[in-house]
């Protein structure tokens, strides 16, 4: 995949540094972008990656520094700008606009017209096209906020990456991919290096960076760290420079078998019977130990993320009982009436879940105020028992004033975890939980994980990535095509075997 | 007191002192008195209309509420000799149950608050001017209501007593809002839906809630102007009422996306557009121009609020 040397210099940073209210959070940056190159970006979660990536696609209009395209300087003022100049950007939360179907997503900015009037029949023909050169299959007119959130990436990678654009950035493209799309995508930008594009392409699974990327840059703490061609070094590599020295933090390679526990013996504090959605699950039983965390795999679109929407009361059952602590839920009154029955659901996306403008501390509190004051707020107590929490989950930045939006995609993540780490649930769903998050952040989930199984709740992970299911359960379900394939108990495990059972 | 809070009130004494120096009347002890007295009457449910507006909705229906429990709480009074106690009690219901059919229909029946209310608007106009025939409606010789006549439009410490009972209503408000679980759920649901669901707020209620305050409040305001305009002709009494409030709301910093505002914000926001009346009257203005005055200044300051809120942009989430 490496035979063709990259050619000029097409886009060229230095002495950027950007500041969030006085904070720095790059400084002194430089940057080289070739033509025709896959330039993977890694670093440790806000360490600047998609602050950096913003400005250039023109989202941030204020910084210091310069910038060159074709050598000539450019500034822009806003993401028209960068769009007219070449430059399309897919965005780590996903920036499709979920009212609009998705022809109109792929087609956002760039609508066919006949006469000024916007052709429905020609913007459909073109979205399908594009989405058919991908490999997508769905129906242009649905709107994009009812698929799911790897098909929603799927759209909104097809918009950026069939626009025509010269400089593509990708920042996290792949995590709600499951392992064909993947494929499909890296063929594309092998594809797209062909015709001499260039692609910055950022990710927390350093092998891939270290598979599709040409050249790689390390950045930490808002500074570029080294840059190296790939293929001269490895994964230890990178996570030196990532993580800096001294406290070098290797992730669990799980590459090899490991043993998962026998089936407890602790009462059953979730059971559900006979789950169904139709077209999206079928008959799923399944129990939940009290201090067991199960894990639920499947490739994305088995139904697995569905199923904990189900369970979460996200998404109306057709049929089926679930039970907690011998109790019936009544599950119809949608999320406020599971978590009442004692289920709490982190959903995959942080959009859905997080209040953007509002403070880290409002948004831990923010399930909890009946039981810190019945009536009355009391935000002195809100704000100790988040700053309890953004301590122990290693939140940076530390404060807890700062509006979570302004937190980097890994911090958010774990500030929407905290929500339930005060008044313990009974189950605590999590919907790939370490997405977007850099190894040290990883091992913090695990942590906690292991520390709310040994509290004694009931815990479900459901991911599309192997690693985190491994890493994190006790006991595995595999999904395929909206059933339960195979059970994991008690026995070896391996990324192998889990992706042969999927 | 926030920044938009601050601004306002800067412009509040800008536009007065302007006002002062080409007409020395504007503070005259009757004038001020006066207008406290309007902002007394006008502030009361531009509150109510304040919540809907965080929630994300609106309340086109309270000129209307005015019309249809107005006529009603005059006829209690003067046509079937209801103690008043009891006709105060069942204006004050009807305007909570109002509030509560609205926030039903948004709520359970999912139907858009624009279209709730506006429906609203029209059946409850008309339903008043039904009842009474399309004629005005007046006390006559209603006796035994000097003390709620009193309570209505008098004064206390020679200050008017709905100026007073503004008082009382925002500072319950402003706890209720800024200070209460409630409030801060009103904002959650107002910002991020979705969210709140996923926080485990009960969505469908705070909704309602906000809307059945709007209702109780319109239902304090009636009987507050029935005793301003002491008679009833239902076809113009209130009308165009919920636009003041919706104005004095949105100048006062209520976002019509929902998820923003403040009591004092609105509270402001009425002073100023009775300001804005006053000036009207006194410099001398045809009061034909008395609308476009008001919708020019709501303009300029949605626009000067634009522009600040674009230099305060200072770490805005890009839309992601
Ligand atoms: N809009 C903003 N306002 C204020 N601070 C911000 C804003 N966006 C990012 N930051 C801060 O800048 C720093 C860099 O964030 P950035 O999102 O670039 O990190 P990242 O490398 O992409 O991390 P991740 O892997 O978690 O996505 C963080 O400390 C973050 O809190
Ligand atoms: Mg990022």
């Amino acid at each position: 995949m490496r035979t063709s040397l990259a050619g000029e210099p097409l886009l060229e940073l230095s002495g950027i540094a950007k500041r969030f209210a006085g904070v720095l959070a790059l400084s002194g940056v430089d940057f080289t972008l070739r033509a025709g190159e896959v330039h993977g970006l890694v670093g440790e979660n806000g360490a600047g990656k998609s602050t950096l990536m913003k400005i250039i696609a023109g989202v941030h209009a204020e910084y210091e520094g310069e910038m060159r395209l074709d050598g000539r300087p450019v500034r822009f003022r806003n993401a028209r700008d960068a769009r007219d100049a070449g430059i399309g950007m897919v965005h780590q939360e996903l920036s499709t606009v979920p009212e609009l179907s998705v022809a109109e997503n792929v087609l956002l900015g760039a609508q066919p017209t006949r006469m000024g009037v916007v052709s429905w029949r020609r913007m459909r023909a073109q979205a399908r096209r594009q989405l058919d050169a991908f490999g997508i299959d769905v129906d242009p007119r649905a709107p994009v906020g009812s698929l799911p959130l790897g098909l929603q990436q799927m759209v909104e990678l097809a918009r950026v990456l069939l626009s025509g654009a010269r400089i593509i950035i990708l920042d996290e493209p792949t995590s709600a991919l499951s392992p064909p799309e993947v494929e499909r995508l890296f063929a594309l930008l092998a594809r797209l290096r062909e015709t001499g594009r260039s692609t910055v392409f950022i990710s927390h699974f350093l092998d891939d960076v270290l598979r599709v990327s040409d050249e790689v840059t390390v950045f930490r703490n808002g500074r570029r760290v080294e840059g190296a061609r790939a293929d001269a070094v490895d994964k230890a590599w990178l996570i030196e420079r990532m993580v800096g020295a001294g406290h070098e933090r290797l992730g669990e390679s799980h590459a090899g078998e490991m043993r998962l526990a026998d089936r407890p013996t602790a009462p059953v504090v979730m059971a559900a019977e006979r789950l169904s959605v139709p077209g999206l699950f079928e008959d799923v039983s399944l129990s939940v130990y009290a201090g067991e965390v199960l894990g639920i795999y499947g490739f994305m679109g088995s139904g697995q993320l569905e199923l904990a929407r189900a369970l979460a009361g996200k998404l109306p059952l057709d049929g089926g009982a679930v039970r907690v602590d011998g109790q019936a839920a009544r599950l119809r009154g949608g999320t406020p009436a599971a978590k009442r029955a004692g289920i709490a659901f982190v959903p995959e996306s942080r959009r859905a879940m997080l209040f953007a403008q509002e403070p880290v501390y409002r948004n831990i509190s923010i399930a909890i105020l009946e039981r810190i004051g019945r009536v009355l707020l009391r935000p002195r107590a809100e704000r100790r028992i988040a700053e309890g929490h953004v301590q122990s989950l290693g939140i940076r930045p530390a404060g807890v004033d700062r509006p979570v939006g302004q937190l980097s995609g890994g911090n958010q993540q774990k500030v929407a975890l905290a929500r339930w780490l005060t008044h313990l649930p009974r189950v605590l769903l999590l919907s790939e939980p370490t997405r977007g998050m850099d190894v040290g952040a990883k091992d913090d989930v695990v942590r906690i994980v292991r520390g709310l199984r040994d509290a004694g709740i009931g815990v479900v992970v459901v991911s599309s990535e192997p690693e985190t299911v491994l890493s994190l359960a006790d006991r595995i379900l595999v999904m395929r095509r909206g059933a339960i394939a195979r059970e994991f108990v008690g026995e070896p495990v391996s990324k192998d075997r889990l992706l042969a059972a999927a | 007191m926030g920044k938009k809070e601050l601004g306002l009130l800067v412009l509040v004494l800008v536009i007065g002192a302007i006002t002062t120096a080409l007409n020395p009347r504007f503070l005259s002890a009757v004038n001020l008195l006066n207008m406290a007295n309007l902002i007394g009457l006008f502030g009361v449910f531009s509150i109510g209309q304040g919540l809907v507006i965080i929630t994300g909705g609106i309340d086109l229906a309270v000129g209307s509420i005015f019309a249809l429990l107005g006529v009603v709480f005059i006829d209690l009074l003067a046509n079937h000799d209801v103690a008043w106690p009891l006709a105060l009690l069942f204006v004050l219901v009807g305007g909570l149950l109002i509030g509560a059919l609205h926030g039903l229909l948004v709520t359970r029946a999912k139907l858009q608050p624009f279209v709730v209310t506006l429906c609203g608007l029209l059946i409850y106009r008309g339903a008043a001017r039904y009842y009474t025939g399309d004629a005005t409606i007046g006390f006559g010789y209603a006796e035994g209501l000097e003390s709620l006549t009193w309570l209505a439009s008098g004064r206390s410490f020679g200050v008017p007593n709905p100026f007073l009972i503004l008082v009382v209503v925002s500072a319950v408000m402003a706890v209720v809002l800024h200070r209460s679980v409630f409030g801060r759920y009103l904002f959650a649901v107002g910002r991020n839906e979705e969210a709140a669901r996923y926080s485990g707020i009960r969505t469908g209620l705070v909704v309602a809630g906000a809307y059945i305050v709007s209702g109780g409040l319109a239902g304090l305001s009636t009987v507050l102007l029935v005793f301003y305009t002491n008679s009833v002709s239902p076809s113009a009494f209130g009308s165009f009422y919920e636009l003041y409030a919706i104005a004095a709301a949105v100048l006062g910093g209520c976002s019509l996306r929902g998820g923003e505002g403040s009591i004092l914000g609105i509270v402001l926001g009425t002073v100023l557009l009775q300001i804005l009346q006053n000036l009207v009257n006194i410099l001398g203005i045809p009061s034909s121009l008395n609308f476009a005055v008001m919708g020019g200044v709501i303009l300029l300051g949605a626009l000067a609020d634009q522009e600040l809120a674009r230099r305060a942009k200072v770490g805005v989430v890009a839309r992601a």
